[in-house]
């Protein structure tokens, strides 16, 4: 169903080509579920949008449904869209047309695909009554849950009867068990229909329907765990290429280079691989254990006594105990959903609790990073971290340029400090944003998956520099569930109760 | 089932279609604001197509209203003699089948004989009318019962009260009546006014009477074109009726009659008025499409998500367009619902203001607008859809540096030549906005629109920029606000384009009008450079010979006059040609009582009155003539009693003219001369001597015919002294006779006298004194044709009669208002004695020029109504200044020039209202990053109000200087006025800078407010952003 082989898809940035994906290859065999893990910017979304036909590859090859995508005329790659493949995404305005009823948007696909209305809307009753939301079907989605509404965004994924399933976090918006219910449903479903099921998600659950769970870095597939298996193995690409795991290389103490050295026991008929490091790692980031509080802790900044917050009928965080000091970094985990960036939003006063109290010490001005950050988008990287300090007063002399060097170059984006902010990726924009929200000079910063589009090496080097910041006096907290930033964490709160 | 291709394109469409329905039903009000300005461009389509229609019939109808009746009438008139009835029956079939078009009343007949005397020698003609009693108003007596071939009743028609009809003719009068119908006996049939018009009932009737029989006599068909009813486009039918008509007549000699003139310029001038409306209209309605446009791009983000979701589930370009074209026609269906019934009620109004059948102006405009109301909407349709569809969001790694040509210079330029174009060619007249004649021309303020617009897109970033950088490091968010104007050419610049295009269209009209306003009074002005002009009227009364006898402060105490001596002239032009100039002798203290001197005209005012004023004390050429006297006996000798003399006279108010003398009975020595009125107190200036009259005559009618050697007239006169005769006695007067002199004959002096001898061909010699030397050469203001034909600064026109006077050239005007195209104005104390030597009484004042103040000019009107002023020709300047306003298509235009200044100026108001939602909308990411930061949501709304704010400021520069500009241009270029005739003088830009301050103030202001009010949306969207991500 889905056969990628070396594919690479660069992508335009200004007068340079950036590798999205980097010799990836991949096959999902019809009734097959392979779950995609990773963390943001590695090329999970790059991926999602090759297999759907929204990009072509620029090197390689890749086929779905016997289909070369790099050859195949538009027409066909429409024929493919609208009738072999499904897709679910996380926003529901991406797959749900608001205006519309359930069922009209349900057999919108097929109506597309040249199904007559009738038709269209018989299959579109039958798969709504299949993912059980038929009494969804003259509804307007204005008016129905975000579980309910991604049961239906499903059931229009679904209703032409595809033979390759694409899920783009299809979860993110929902809860625990309405995550559960989905993923099971898209596990029955791609059985049924015999379909390839491919699943980008974050979320730990999504690996149980997997047959497989394939972890991609750096547009690489890394690793590979195989359903029933609790460990993963390293994937080999055609080229030989494999990607040492952040953890293993660190156990192993390897800095930059290492040597391999084989050791074969022709006798007993196996074979072995010995990695030993040329160059050893000296210091850790990690100065204490998650879940602990931190020996270097200062003055309570903030006190969160059982805030939570509620939304409708919908709890969007359960209430949270919390005290923010001054030297820490602190860091707010869980899975998707669970509340962290509410949580942030409540200490920065965005939104007032529901319920409980937070109460902050007086005279604490708050820096926010969020996760997907806005700058002026023409001016360069420096000019809008001199405007973060500007607007709140300070002023920008020598020794503020140096200090937004420093903090520019701890992140690796001095380089990049004249470059227009609209012509950096996702992790470039994403390391701006923490280096504007430092430099601001806030006691209190707070930070919104700031490490979620970097790779590991970035993410440590993010995660060592906000260490450094705690320590200069300031309480930081980030919403997080990268390990490179739960390494460093002098305290980590999770929401997952 | 298998389907096909089309059966699946058509199902997708159709998918794609409901859902473009279901998203209008969810938010109908989506597309409201563009639905809206289409709405408004095609109401204004319908007004500016019923504009010319309207503006066209009612200068048709004030055109024939000024008509008098008989002149708006089709008139048929054929001789009666020598055509059998049969062939006067078939004419009246013709006439009256041919001639039944709308605009044109019922036929009636008229017969009149021609005019016969009476037994007591009044002239008569006998008329006859069919349906008497409808056409007459019975004043005593009776209407006639019956007329018979041997006795007729008839009425006498007018004030003559009897007549004595021979009995023979069967003549009886039974009263008198009145005409109420005015276009019957009128035009050929109109009779002298000696003549008594005796009427009798029928045309057939008094056609046959028995006495009359040889008398020849002509039977007229009336048909009167109704002013109330006629339309402009009637004007081809009735003329082509009226010629079918007459081409099926032409052997037999009937002849028709129209005022084919004035239908003819009526209907020019609606179709200039028609063409112009059509330019004032394209402008508004482009401007129209281009905020509709502009709305569109606003609208583009929102569409663009759905349209991606259509391509995500696997809709085909062709479904995708289908969405798009659908979402599109939803501002294009509230645009014609809301429109159409707006036009139509506009254009309702617009008849029912001016008298018109609503219901025929309407259906008329649907008929003519249909076809571009459906074109225009399917234009805007696609337009919308394309602008719809096309991702156009700007990403900074697309930027490109700001000099890089773009295809917006493509078409700045192309716009820019196409005007320059359309300058160099000339100039467009009443005439080539008739014919069509340059479309370049007509389109001149949309191609200068266009370019203010490509100039303001270039160089508002650049001046934003700017003004950013000087900011330093104050004002960090209006800074960065402001640089990300200048670096990003999203919408905010699309809309300093149309911003700049709107304010020069919008300022431009409203100059425009003022200035064709103030061509009209310039206008009136330069027909009436005073207030009053004062001529000849039809009894010829000379202006001054009726002044009263206080003067005109008698009646108007602020009155300035001056006597205006007119007198054509001729000026030979480098030798090639003669041009004929109009003499105009003036008091030049009175010039600053002028209204319209405009400073384009020449030189200032007191300048001319330095140049021309003459220093010379009153004439004191001649003897004066004693108070009282009644008579001059003049003796002398020789040839008295066959040669004609008549003294020179100059009277107490120094007019001077002839008094002819006779010889007296009872001494042959001595010749009579009888006194006018007022010559008593005046002066004996000379005398001229000729040949008698009949001699004269004789002798130019050989020499016309090439004759030269006709006999000279010769004659030898002595003349010895001059008395004057008083009821008191006889006085002699001093006469200087050795200081005249005469250049037609050989003069002789002695210590008593003269003695001259004659040698005349024809003519007369005239025996003057010398001329006093200041009127030798006369300084005067000439045009600049006249004065390149100056030598020596001299020019030499030659005046009737053989006479020359030579002018000396003191400053030159290229134009004078009362003066015509070529003119000498000279201080008229130097004319009159001048032009009165040689011709006497050719010197005399024809026409008085007056000025007064309001209360009095009233005061001036009301006294000309009377006698004895009223029998001058009176021409008062406010009377043709309002004339001028009060036209139709001057009100119209200058109405639709207002309309469409108002109308660019609200699009402009809502262009920023729209750019600044839509800046809003777009800063969104920074605006939650800066909130999120601890930026003040007032402080976000400032950032947004002051990019709006920057760019109108750049954008209200760039569009006055261009509408001043295109003022500049257009009132050069287009030599139009209001009423679409010539105008005489050029219009001339009139547009004080403080109206100019004003207009833009007015647009400035409203911007400003609309700009603060969307960008309070900024903070909205900053706030409700955080809260979604972080609530």
């Amino acid at each position: 169903m889905i056969e990628l082989d070396d594919v690479f898809v660069l992508y335009p940035v200004q007068d340079r080509q950036v590798a999205a994906l980097r010799g990836l290859s991949l096959s999902v065999a019809a009734g097959e579920r392979v779950v995609i893990a990773g963390p943001s910017g590695s090329g999970k979304s790059t991926l999602v949008r090759l297999v759907t036909g929204l990009v072509r590859p620029s090197a390689g090859r890749a086929l779905v449904l016997d289909h070369d995508l790099a050859t195949a005329s538009n027409r066909v790659i429409l024929a493919l869209q609208r009738s072999g493949i499904g897709v679910i995404t996380q926003q529901m305005t991406s797959n749900l047309a608001v205006e519309l009823t359930g069922l009209h948007n349900v057999a919108m696909q097929c109506r597309l695909a040249g199904r007559s209305r009738h038709d269209a809307h018989q299959l579109g009753r039958d798969m709504m009554k299949r993912l059980g939301v038929d009494h969804l079907a003259d509804r307007s989605l204005a008016t129905i849950s975000a579980g309910e509404a991604q049961r239906v965004a499903l059931a229009a994924a679904l209703a032409h009867r595809p033979r390759v399933i694409v899920a783009d976090e299809p979860t993110g918006a929902l809860d625990i068990d309405n995550a559960n219910i989905v993923f099971d449903l898209l596990a029955e479903l791609s059985t049924e229909l015999e379909a390839a099921l491919l699943v980008v998600s974050h979320d730990p659950g999504a690996g149980r329907i997997g047959d497989r769970v394939l972890e991609i870095r750096d547009g690489r597939l890394g690793a590979e765990r195989l359903a029933g298996h609790e460990s993963s193995r390293l994937v080999v690409d055609a080229r030989g290429w494999i990607r040492l795991p952040e953890t293993d290389r660190i156990r192993a103490g390897i800095a930059s280079r290492a040597v391999v050295e084989p050791a074969v026991d022709f006798a007993a008929g196996s074979e072995s691989l010995t990695l030993k490091a040329v160059d050893r790692i000296t210091t850790s980031a990690a100065t204490t254990r998650p879940g602990e509080a931190s020996s270097v802790a200062g003055d309570v900044l903030v006190a969160i006594a059982a805030a939570g917050r509620t939304i409708g009928d919908t709890r969007v965080l359960a209430p949270v105990t919390l005290d923010v000091r001054t030297n820490e970094l602190l860091i707010i985990s869980g899975r998707s959903g669970s509340g962290k960036t509410t949580l942030l939003g409540l200490i920065a006063g965005f939104a007032e609790p529901s319920e409980g109290r937070i109460e902050h010490a007086p005279s604490t001005p708050v820096a926010v990073g969020t996760s997907t950050p806005g700058f002026a988008e023409t001016l360069s990287v420096r000019h809008n971290i001199e405007l973060a300090c500007t607007v709140r007063g300070r002023v920008i002399d020598a020794q503020m340029t140096d200090s937004i060097d420093r903090a520019l170059t701890a992140v690796g984006m001095i380089e990049l400090a004249a470059r227009p902010v609209g012509t950096l990726s996702g992790g470039e924009r994403q390391r701006a944003s923490i280096v504007r929200a430092l430099a601001s000079g806030a006691p209190l910063v707070l930070l919104d998956e700031p490490t979620s589009q970097l790779d590991q090496s970035l993410a440590r080097s993010v995660a060592r520099f906000l260490v450094a910041e705690a320590r200069s006096g300031r309480a930081i907290v980030c919403a997080s569930h990268e390990p490179e930033l739960l390494a460093a964490a002098d305290r980590i709160h999770s929401l997952n109760g | 089932m298998t389907t096909t291709p089309a059966s699946r394109w058509w199902r997708a469409g159709t998918a794609a279609a409901s859902l473009a329905a279901a998203r209008v039903r969810a938010k109908p009000t989506r597309g409201l604001v563009t639905g809206l300005g289409i709405a408004v461009a095609v109401a204004s389509l319908f007004v500016t197509t019923a504009s010319p229609i309207i503006a066209g019939d009612a200068t048709l109808q004030r055109t024939l209203q000024d008509l008098s009746p008989g002149d708006r009438s089709i008139t048929v008139a054929a001789p009666v003699n020598g055509q059998t009835p049969e062939q006067i029956q078939e004419a009246d079939h013709r006439i009256r089948t041919g001639l039944k078009v709308r605009g044109v009343g019922g036929v009636r007949t008229e017969i009149e004989y021609r005019a016969l005397a009476a037994s007591d020698g009044t002239i008569f003609r006998l008329a006859g009318i069919d349906d008497l009693a409808t056409a007459v108003t019975l004043r005593d007596g009776r209407l006639p019962t019956s007329c018979t071939p041997t006795r007729c009743e008839v009425v006498i028609a007018g004030p003559t009260e009897s007549i004595a009809l021979q009995p023979e003719l069967g003549m009886v009068v039974v009263g008198h009546v009145a005409l109420t119908n005015s276009s019957l006996l009128a035009g050929d049939f109109a009779p002298m006014s000696n003549e008594v018009i005796l009427l009798g009932n029928g045309t057939d009737d008094v056609g046959s009477i028995k006495p009359f029989e040889l008398i020849g006599r002509t039977i007229g068909w009336i048909l009167p074109i109704d002013p109330g009813v006629i339309r402009v486009r009637d004007i081809d039918p009735i003329l082509s009726a009226a010629a079918s008509v007459a081409n099926s007549f032409i052997d037999r000699g009937p002849k028709v009659s129209l005022p084919r003139t004035a239908l003819l310029d009526a209907r020019a001038r609606a179709a200039t008025a028609s063409n112009r409306v059509a330019l004032a209209a394209a402008q508004g309605v482009v401007l129209l499409a281009a905020f509709t446009l502009l709305a569109a791009a606003g609208a583009r983000r929102h569409h663009r998500a759905a349209r991606d979701l259509l391509r995500q589930r696997g809709a085909g370009r062709a479904a995708a367009n289908v969405f798009t074209t659908c979402e599109a026609a939803w501002p294009v269906i509230i645009g014609l619902a809301v429109g159409v019934p707006l036009g139509v009620l506009a254009t309702r109004q617009l008849a029912d203001h001016w008298h018109f059948d609503a219901g025929d102006v309407v259906s008329t405009v649907i008929r003519d607008s249909a076809d571009r109301v459906i074109l225009g909407a399917l234009v805007i349709l696609v337009a919308t859809a394309v602008v719809m569809a096309t991702d156009s969001s700007a990403s900074p790694s697309r930027q490109r540096s700001w000099w890089r040509p773009t295809a917006l210079d493509a078409v700045g330029a192309a716009a820019f030549c196409m005007a320059a174009l359309a300058v160099s060619r000339g100039s467009a007249t009443a005439s080539s906005l008739v014919s069509k004649g340059d479309p370049l021309i007509a389109l001149l303020p949309l191609l200068a629109a266009v370019v203010v617009a490509w100039i303001a897109i270039r160089l508002v970033p650049v001046l934003v920029a700017r003004f950013a950088q000087l900011l330093g490091h104050h004002a960090p968010l209006v800074r960065t606000a402001l640089g990300e104007v200048a670096r990003r050419p999203t919408v905010p610049l699309a809309t300093a384009g149309f911003l700049a295009a709107a304010t020069t269209l919008s300022i431009f009209s409203l100059g425009y009008r003022s200035t064709l306003a103030a061509g009209a009074r310039d206008q009136a002005s330069y027909a009436v450079p005073f207030d009053f002009t004062l001529a000849y009227g039809p009894a010829l009364v000379r202006p001054s010979a009726v002044e009263p006898v206080g003067g005109w402060p008698s009646i108007a105490p602020s009155a300035v006059s001056t006597d205006i001596l007119r007198r054509s002239a001729s000026v030979e032009s480098q030798k090639l040609s003669t041009d004929s100039i109009a003499m105009v002798g003036l008091e030049p203290s009175t010039l600053t009582s002028m209204r319209g001197w405009r400073s384009d005209f020449g030189p200032s005012i007191e300048s001319m009155q330095a140049a021309i004023t003459s220093k010379r004390d009153q004439p004191t050429a001649g003897t004066v003539i004693p108070l009282g006297t009644t008579r001059l006996t003049i003796t002398g000798d020789g040839d008295l009693s066959t040669t004609e003399i008549a003294a020179i006279v100059a009277s107490e108010k120094g007019l001077w003219h002839e008094d002819t003398t006779t010889l007296s009975k009872s001494d042959t020595n001595q010749l009579v001369v009888t006194l006018d009125p007022g010559d008593a107190g005046g002066r004996l200036i000379g005398f001229r001597l000729g040949q008698p009259g009949t001699q004269a005559q004789k002798t130019q009618h050989h020499a016309g015919e090439g004759n030269t050697g006709a006999a000279y007239f010769t004659a030898t006169i002595t003349l010895d002294s001059v008395e004057a005769e008083t009821s008191s006695g006889t006085t002699t007067m001093a006469v200087p006779w050795s200081q005249l002199q005469s250049q037609g004959g050989a003069v002789t002096h002695d210590a008593t006298g003269l003695s001259i001898e004659l040698r005349l061909q024809g003519s007369s010699a005239l025996l003057l004194p010398p001329a006093p030397p200041d009127i030798a050469v006369i300084p005067a203001i000439v045009d600049p044709y006249t004065a390149a034909s100056a030598q020596g600064g001299n020019v030499v026109v030659d005046l009737p009669g053989d006479s020359r006077q030579v002018l000396r050239v003191a400053g030159i005007a290229k134009r004078f208002p009362g003066a015509g195209t070529r003119f000498a104005i000279v201080d008229i104390s130097l004319a009159e004695p001048a032009f009165d030597r040689d011709q006497p009484g050719f010197g005399t004042a024809n026409e008085i020029w007056i000025a007064a103040d309001g209360a009095d000019q009233r005061a001036l009107a009301t006294a000309f109504e009377q006698a004895p002023l009223k029998d001058l020709a009176v021409t008062r300047r406010t009377t043709i200044q309002e004339r001028l306003s009060s036209d139709p298509l001057s009100r119209f235009t200058l109405g639709l020039f207002g309309i469409a200044a108002i109308i660019a100026a609200l699009l402009a108001i809502g262009a920023v209202f729209l750019s600044t939602m839509s800046n809003a909308a777009e800063q969104a990411p920074l605006h939650r990053a800066l909130a999120a930061e601890g930026v003040a949501p007032r402080s976000l709304s400032r950032m947004v109000r002051a990019t709006s704010i920057a760019i109108t400021v750049g954008a209200l520069l760039f569009g006055a200087l261009g509408s001043l500009e295109l003022l500049r241009l257009v009132t050069r270029v287009i030599a139009v006025t209001a009423t679409s005739t010539v105008p005489v003088p050029p219009l001339l830009i009139r547009v004080r800078a403080i109206d100019l301050g004003a207009a833009l103030a007015a647009l400035f202001v409203p911007c400003v407010v609309a700009a603060a009010l969307a960008a309070r949306s900024a903070r909205r969207v900053a706030r409700g952003d955080l809260l979604r991500e972080f609530g």
